[in-house]
């Protein structure tokens, strides 16, 4: 089985005419949720019983479930985005009906996100919100909550 | 592990005015319809070229399969291109391409299960739904779960 990644251009105009580079393969096997603790096994979807999902958090798609299932991990909200020395910072995108997508922060100050099924991307965090992407097939919303934890050495 | 019944003659399609509408819509917002034609040219080509070699009473049903397999193919496009970027399952299965398909029901399974062999994804939901059964309810990862879905559709006829 190989699994086709759709023509970015397509899908997050604002995406592929930012400074952006492709990381990875398409793959299913893991999400932005899983993709933001590490995880490169396994796809977390509170909605989903064969994916994966934190005991105990709630399973539905809202902000305040995905920063649940985030804390899970070590996050914590915090003020903004901003790089700061030793910290590791995630950005979590929603939409009017909810959580959309989950960004993580580079030591660099620039973000890697895993796009859904498709690929792993390095980017701007701006370059993914819907603002910049109006013509585009995906809709991610706007950055509404920040998140940060110790990096680890 | 059990099979859900098949019915034996298939359920239409829900009315085609609103479905051609509804396909239309779609077409129209699809920024790349030569890939559309290329994927129904080549899924299409056998069939078309056997409904010409069919007795002309045959020739309707014949017609009907393909018609619905053109919707099939155009709404199966439509959904992968427009919630690949997902990650929430709500999302991808609550789409209108994808509510489509559901509602064509169990003629769509031999093409559901061809397109989760092929691409993998979350066909799986697609299935349980026209279905109304789990066959991969045991399965502790997607890839068991397509295994079985896969291995449920051979033992059915549905794929080979």
């Amino acid at each position: 089985m190989t699994e086709k990644s759709v023509d970015l251009s397509l899908v997050l105009p604002g995406l592929a005419k930012s400074s952006y580079a492709v990381t990875s393969d398409a793959t299913s096997a893991y999400n932005c949720i899983a993709w933001v603790v590490g995880e490169t096994e396994r796809w977390r979807d509170p909605f989903n019983p064969k994916r994966y999902w934190p005991a105990g958090v709630p399973r539905d798609d809202s902000v305040e479930a995905i920063v649940a299932c985030l804390a899970t991990a070590g996050f914590s909200i915090c003020e903004h985005g901003q790089p700061e020395l030793y910290t590791e910072k995630l950005a979590l995108y929603a939409d009017d009906e909810g959580f959309t997508h989950v960004a993580r922060q580079l030591e660099s100050g620039r973000w890697t996100s895993k796009l859904g099924e498709d690929v792993d991307v390095e980017h701007d965090l701006d370059a993914l919100t819907t603002s910049a992407n109006r013509t585009g097939y995906w809709r991610y919303g706007e950055v509404v909550a920040y998140m940060s934890r110790p990096r680890s050495a | 592990m059990a099979s859900p019944a098949l019915a034996q003659t298939p359920k239409r399609a829900p009315a085609l005015g609103r479905r051609a509408r509804e396909l239309d819509e779609a077409l129209g917002r699809h920024a790349r319809p030569e890939e559309v034609v290329h994927a129904l040219r080549e899924a299409l080509a056998d069939d078309i070229g056997r409904l010409k070699s069919l007795p002309a009473d045959e020739r309707a049903a014949c017609a009907e399969t393909i018609a619905l397999r053109f919707e099939f193919i155009i709404l199966a496009r439509i959904w992968r291109l427009e919630t690949a970027g997902h990650s929430i399952s709500k999302r991808k299965a609550s789409h209108p391409a994808f509510r489509l398909i559901i509602e064509m029901g169990e003629p769509a399974l031999p093409w559901t299960l061809e397109e989760f062999e092929r691409d993998g994804g979350f066909w799986h939901i697609a299935l349980e739904e026209i279905t109304g059964s789990d066959i991969a309810g045991q399965a502790s990862d997607p890839e068991q779960a397509r295994e079985a879905w896969l291995h449920w559709g051979r033992e059915s006829g549905l794929i080979e």
